[in-house]
């Protein structure tokens, strides 16, 4: 009896053993596997290069525009825009980066324009280099938020685009970095000297004098002066950042179209530009600001166009804006004032916007919105439209 | 005189080493801080959507955030140190095996 007992539990014994020796061979067969497939990855993360000192990353965004009720436009679409951004990686202290701006005009042509291009050195932990053309520290919506899929409207504030009183970009250098205060607080800078703008005035016979302040950087500096200025930064908490800007210099005055084109005999201007802007972030909610004015100074032996811009000349914009994401949804709505003041009088005029977003994905953002231009000349009728937007950040 | 130049040289180079120096072999050091994850998913959530909507970091793989993220450097006015903890953060969370790719 007790044999048999024996018998079987030697055979259960050796079942359990042959069992747990399969097991343990395909396991061991399992980890094999995995370390083969391990192996070939390396190999295959190694042929790819992945890991160099260079590094190319296109960046960029796109967006289609269409305008409808207005009575200074026909009803249709008005924007289609690719706007690529390079990004040049050299090791860990060098980054070229461009910005080119492609899109179809009124007549079908496209616009190619290059809107930044600069050799970024990172010269310490707080510090870097910038040489090129960049777009102006001046304020934060011309170097921060202009994007299509970061504006959170189809338009740009009015005042803060093109033709507006917001400089655009300059040619030149600057010092940009960030510095930590305390605790959460932080501050960031921006110091750059440029070839600075050129007053042009338009003096056809017959006709309007027209005045712009071209703030477009441009590849000469023909008065042979340079404008210095820069913004700081200031972060009391990480939600709320206030800005201070300004620059100052001497500026030519052009007689025609063309920044090139500087009047003969005619004196340099005392240029300034101050700027203040503020952005606060609570949750889903966020209000933005913006406040720039550029000042030409007055010339009492100005010449061109037969002393029409003898005075002093203030070109001065500004807008607040509110936006809320409703939360765990994809709709957006955005409301902002603002005020355009130029010694162009058909320009100024105040304006608001009210809109509302939708977002497929935090960069792919359908926009519409109305928007009404109230012109300080009662003699112009004001605009009342609206804008629609789709745009794409990549 | 030669001495002068020799101290100017000296200094020069020891200034030069100063200014440029601590970027690099900071970053070698962070790779092995098992906080810069932590610290950068914070720098993160802090200064990206002071501008933009926040973009997934599974938009990107390791090697695009790269140049990416330097380039939001220059324009966010972060230091260094922000910099590359943003950075670690996002490679390390871009992994397409916990993350879909969906709008957060």
């Amino acid at each position: 009896m007790k044999k048999l007992h024996f018998i079987k539990l030697s055979l259960a014994a050796s079942v359990l053993a042959s069992g747990t020796a399969i097991a343990n061979e395909d396991t061991e067969s399992k980890i094999a596997n995995l370390e083969s497939q391990i192996a070939a990855l390396r190999e295959d993360v190694k042929s790819n290069n992945l890991d160099t000192l260079s590094k190319l990353h296109m960046a960029g965004y796109a967006n289609v525009d269409a305008i409808a009720g207005s009575d200074r436009q026909e009803d249709g679409f008005t924007a289609a825009r690719f706007a690529p951004i390079f990004h040049f990686q050299f090791s860990d202290r060098v980054l070229f980066e461009g910005e080119f701006e492609a899109e179809t005009d009124e007549n079908g042509e496209s616009e190619i324009a290059v809107e930044y291009a600069t050799i970024d050195l990172i010269l310490n932990d707080y510090m870097a280099l910038v040489a090129g053309k960049f777009l102006s520290p001046i304020g934060q919506f011309r170097q921060n938020v202009h994007p299509s899929w970061i504006n959170k409207l189809p338009t740009a504030p009015v005042g803060f685009g093109h033709g507006g009183a917001a400089p655009l970009s300059d040619l030149g250098v600057q010092l940009r970095g960030g510095i930590p205060l305390s605790g959460s607080m932080r501050a960031n800078y921006a110091l750059f000297t440029s070839n600075g703008p050129t007053l042009v005035v338009d003096a056809d016979p017959g006709e309007e004098v027209e005045i712009e302040l071209e703030t477009e950087a441009a590849a000469s500096n023909g008065d042979g002066n340079f404008v210095y200025g820069g913004r700081v930064g200031f972060l009391p908490v990480p939600a709320l950042e206030l800005g201070l800007s300004g620059a100052l210099g001497k500026i030519g005055v052009a007689e025609g179209h063309d920044v090139s084109d500087l009047a003969a005999g005619e004196p340099d201007r005392d240029y300034t530009v101050l700027g203040a802007d503020a952005v606060y972030n609570l949750d889903t909610l966020q209000l933005r600001g913006e406040f720039i004015q550029q000042t030409v100074g007055s010339e009492a032996n100005s010449a061109v166009a037969g002393g029409a811009v003898t005075e002093e000349l203030e070109y001065t914009a500004w807008y607040a804006q509110a936006a809320y994401r409703v939360p765990d949804t994809k709709w957006e709505g955005v409301v902002r004032i603002g005020d355009l003041d130029t010694p162009g009088a058909d320009a100024n005029r105040s304006q608001w916007s009210a809109g509302v977003n939708y977002l497929f994905a935090n960069h792919v953002i359908i926009k519409a919105a109305y928007t009404v231009d109230d012109y300080d000349d009662n003699a112009i009728d004001d605009d009342e439209r609206f804008n629609i937007q789709l745009a794409y950040g990549f | 005189m030669k001495l002068m130049n020799r101290n100017l040289i000296s200094n020069a180079a020891l200034m030069a080493a100063l200014f440029f120096g601590g970027a690099g072999s900071a970053a070698a050091q962070d790779a092995d801080d098992p906080m810069a994850f932590v610290r950068g998913a914070q720098s993160w959530a802090d200064n990206c959507a002071r501008c933009h909507n926040m973009r997934d970091p599974a938009e990107f793989r390791d090697d695009f955030w790269e140049p990416s993220v330097l380039h939001m450097r220059l324009r966010a006015g972060l230091t260094g140190q922000e910099t590359r903890d943003i950075l670690t953060f996002l490679q390390k969370a871009n992994d397409p095996a916990d993350n879909k790719g969906e709008n957060k």
